[in-house]
């Protein structure tokens, strides 16, 4: 139980979950679920677009998250308020990044490993070689995406098989 | 004499830094990551087998305070979000 106002991640987790819907965890809080301790000023979900108006309803009138402005609109990310905290939810089939590569919600979502926690059911974070190319979208080069990269690469080593 | 900074992490004096390569040459050079030496890739990969023994809740907790000094920096800096 966390006192604290802010975004719940367990409690929308256990809600995505239960509905069956496709998401994933992006962003910081994703390089943070895969064990890495970096961190960001907000948390990041893709979240399959048919879900968004009821997604959005919940949010809004079971958890008393604040939509922005405009989130009725056919925008393709909607930032959702907790308190002093930011959710922004990208809704989207698909991402292309800045190098040229797409990436499809629904094969993120097979890909995808889950952090354990039985109360929701598991957390969903694209696998690493996903959240590398998520982690290129910006259309600049940014030093805190080029040390989650870095990071994510030695995670990657350390399950790699030893050579003999 | 100068009064050490707790805020900054200790430098070691010259010879010792030597030293300390000279002992352990494989510190220096180059992991498979392209930029990263191989003594910082296993501080990195320290880090991550610390961090990932850590149960969901703590991490979220973790991650909830620096989010909130984060917050507090930014007010401090006037800055914005960081994106996605």
């Amino acid at each position: 139980m966390d006192p604290e106002p802010g975004v719940d991640l367990r409690a929308i987790a256990t809600a995505l979950n239960a509905w069956g819907v496709r998401y994933v965890v992006i962003g910081g809080q994703a390089v943070l679920l895969h064990g890495i301790p970096l961190h960001s000023f907000d948390i990041d979900l893709w979240i399959d677009p048919a879900a968004r108006g009821p997604v959005l309803a919940w949010l809004q009138d079971e958890l008393g998250l604040e939509l922005s402005a405009g989130a009725d609109e056919p925008k393709p990310m909607v930032s959702v308020y907790a308190g002093p905290e930011r959710l922004d939810i990208f809704f989207v089939n698909a991402m292309t990044n800045r190098e040229g590569v797409t990436l499809r919600l629904g094969e993120v979502v097979a890909r995808a490993e889950h952090h354990p926690d039985a109360a929701s059911g598991g957390i969903p974070i694209p696998a690493i070689d996903d959240l590398i190319a998520l982690k290129r979208m910006s259309a600049a080069v940014r030093f805190k995406d080029e040390e989650a990269i870095r990071q994510l690469e030695a995670k990657k080593l350390m399950r790699a098989p030893k050579a003999t | 004499m100068p009064v050490p900074d707790p805020t900054r992490p200790p430098i070691l004096p010259e010879p010792f830094a030597d030293e300390a390569l000279r002992a352990d040459p494989a510190g220096a050079a180059a992991s498979p990551i392209l930029g990263v030496s191989q003594a910082e890739l296993e501080e990195i990969q320290a880090n991550i087998r610390w961090f990932s023994a850590l149960t969901l809740d703590e991490k979220l907790a973790i991650s909830r305070r620096a989010r909130a000094w984060a917050r507090e920096a930014m007010r401090a800096t006037r800055g914005g979000g960081d994106g996605p």
